[in-house]
């Protein structure tokens, strides 16, 4: 079976083999050989070369969440060949909420000149407040949200475009 | 007879706990959100109080009250966050008749006004922080005055509690003013007041706060010292006792001037009398929190007192059942708090559902949890998962214990900050105990988790192929037929085998 998995953004392709108790994975020209001693869904204990070692793992609406001996991953089905994670297509950016929580304060109105590190909005969950910053010197487009507005992680709170575009 | 747990979580979990040692039936309340929630579980009897935002449930004093009178409740416990330092609701209760189980409405709304306790301390002569320690007016303008005569860097604090929330660090006069609008805006939100504060920066403290206890016989007792110097976004999250930096002599001052602390703002109940303590071992009164702190299962390890079950009895007009010279710390005890919030990104909160729990197991380990496998922590309340505590005879045992139970632990689900705990509880300046409470800045700033070796990440990817393997209906069949007998992977074995 083939994995392509990505990571926090980073892509990995892997091959996985199940022969009986024999495993095998394969990913970057490395491979590891491992003999399932017992599978308890989600607990896994494996045999790696002699070392035993029990491990989590359980798939949930296509991601994979893993744990073993205090390290997690959480890994997402990835396209193949394509780079994940990505905002921008022709330099168009959007900011994006860094979590689920409310808006409580837009710093900025469409058209403004913005730049790298300026606070462009704050989003409070938790009792917290998070400053949202802007990832480069840029020009407002467009702003999609208000105070008091609900937002949900990695929603686009503002549209940026590189200060060149505006010109004209 | 019953008692009303107006909180929720881990905490609730744990009053329930104590109630029914007690003999007590608990009566737990739920938003929302919170329906099946496990302290829901774990009651007798569970009421719902409204929406999932806990202004409109957890946080409505009438409602609760409601509930305990109308489920036949005789007392109220507020746990910590919440209502629990709020004088108001301690007195609605009270006036309903009911037993509010922590100090006087009096005490608490003096001790919750850091400004006047600041005063009132000042007078009873325990040392404090250079800062604003009079007065009503707390306008913008008085703070910058302040601020100019004690010198930056400066700490703006909320007037109305604790736990970091409106508190801002100002290094120069320029961001004196942004720094108070956040801190007001923040501390209205936590606290429902805007009023803040100025006293001077200590730059490199330790945090170091002193459990006490009163009771309403005019007993007062110290049960020692708590060291919470590991803090990121001034929230705790490692704790011990005893502090690595204390010896006999310090000890015993501190501990006289807590027990002073509360004795002038005629304490009853269990509180904590926080201090900073400088470099030169000079400390300084902070604050007293007046309810039981997430942090109380140390010093339940190190003295061997159940806090709850004394704070239950003592509201009900019980003595002390302990003197201060009953009291004694036994071994060392760490506390981790596994959150939901990812370390890699300043610490954000995460929210989302816990598909699998694992709990760590073992000689001197307490998990106080206050979510199962299938549970969720959502955006609506603090994201605490458990608190993990590890008891030993020495403190190297006691991080070693913490430090592989951490490892035991897998939740599934979440991004947690367990591996950021493994990172503190493995830095040699941890070990040494060398603590303040820039730790995390000095010495872990902008961590990330190790660059997973080559061999680790293939296992996890292993993982990761067994997990979806699982569910192509093909491969189920015909693996799980030739996976081994349990019985078979346990080698030689015998009943009872062997001599008595």
């Amino acid at each position: 079976m083939k994995l392509h998995l990505s990571h926090f953004g980073d892509l990995f392709e892997a091959t996985f083999k199940r022969d009986g108790e024999r495993l095998t994975i394969n990913s970057n020209d490395k491979s590891l050989e491992a003999r399932l001693v017992l599978a308890r869904d989600p607990q896994f204990i494996l045999d790696v070369g002699g070392r035993l070692l029990t491990g989590y793992a359980l798939k949930r609406n296509g991601r994979t969440f893993v744990s073993f001996e205090g390290r997690t991953w959480q890994f997402d089905e990835a396209t193949p060949g394509t780079r994940s994670t990505g905002a921008a297509g022709t330099g168009d950016l959007s900011v994006v909420s860094p979590m689920p929580g409310t808006v409580i304060k837009v710093h900025v109105s469409i058209g403004d000149r913005v730049v790298r590190g300026q606070s462009l909005a704050i989003v409070e969950a938790m009792k917290m407040e998070n400053e949202v910053r802007s990832p480069g010197d840029a020009l407002v487009r467009n702003i999609l949200v208000a105070p008091g507005r609900q937002v949900g992680f990695g929603e686009t709170l503002l549209e940026l475009v590189p200060p060149e575009e505006a010109v004209g | 007879m019953s008692i009303l747990i107006a909180n929720r979580g881990e905490i609730a979990v744990r009053v329930i706990r104590a109630c029914h040692e007690l003999g007590l039936k608990a009566v737990a309340v739920y938003s929302d959100a919170d329906r099946t929630a496990m302290h829901v579980r774990e009651a007798d009897a569970a009421y719902p109080i409204g929406p999932a935002a806990a202004t409109e449930s957890y946080l409505r004093p009438e409602v609760l009250i409601d509930v305990a009178l109308k489920s036949n409740c005789k007392a109220v416990h507020p746990g910590y966050g919440f209502l629990a330092e709020n004088a108001e609701f301690a007195r609605q209760v009270i006036e309903a008749g009911l037993v509010y189980i922590g100090s006087s409405p009096e005490s608490i709304r003096l001790l919750g006004d850091k400004v006047k306790s600041r005063a009132l301390m000042a007078r009873a002569g325990v040392p404090l922080t250079p800062g604003i320690t009079s007065g009503e007016d707390l306008t913008d303008e008085r703070l910058a005055v302040e601020s100019e005569r004690i010198g930056f860097p400066v700490l703006v604090k909320a007037a109305g509690g604790g736990g970091g929330k409106g508190m801002r660090i100002v290094h120069h006069p320029d961001d004196l003013i942004s720094a108070i609008a956040g801190a007001r805006r923040e501390a209205l939100a936590a606290f429902g007041s805007g009023a803040v504060y100025i006293e001077k920066f200590i730059t490199r403290p330790r945090h170091v706060e002193f459990q006490v206890f009163g009771d309403q016989h005019g007993h007062r007792v110290h049960l020692f010292e708590r060291e919470c110097s590991i803090q990121r976004r001034h929230q705790k999250i490692i704790e011990e006792s005893p502090s690595p930096a204390l010896d006999d002599d310090l000890r015993h001052r501190m501990g006289a001037a807590a027990v002073q602390v509360i004795t002038a703002a005629n304490y009853t109940n269990a509180g904590t009398v926080e201090f900073l303590l400088d470099e030169d071992r000079s400390f300084y009164f902070l604050e007293v929190n007046t309810r039981i702190q997430v942090e109380h299962p140390v010093t339940e390890m190190v003295t061997g007192i159940d806090l709850v079950a004394e704070q239950i009895r003592v509201a009900f007009g019980a003595e002390l059942s302990f003197g201060q010279n009953d009291l004694h710390q036994h071994g060392h005890a760490v506390e981790a708090r596994i959150y939901a919030e990812d370390a890699r990104h300043n610490f954000l909160p995460s929210a989302g559902p816990v598909h699998y729990l694992k709990e760590p197991r073992g000689p001197g380990i307490r998990f106080d949890g206050g979510v199962e496998s299938g549970d969720e922590v959502t955006v609506h309340y603090d994201p605490i998962v458990a608190k993990l505590i590890a008891h030993a005879p020495t403190r190297k045992t006691a991080v070693n214990r913490l430090s592989f139970a951490l490892k035991e632990t897998a939740i599934l689900g979440l991004t947690t900050n367990i591996d950021f705990l493994l990172a503190v509880l493995e830095h040699p300046a941890f070990r040494s105990g060398d603590l303040t409470t820039n730790f995390i800045a000095e010495h872990l700033a902008g961590w990330k988790p190790p660059v997973s070796s080559g061999d680790e990440r293939n296992i996890a990817l292993l993982l990761a192929g067994l997990a979806a393997s699982k569910h192509l209906p093909s491969e189920v069949t015909a693996s799980d037929s030739t996976l081994p007998d349990p019985w078979a992977v346990l080698g030689r074995w015998e009943i009872a085998s062997g001599a008595r």
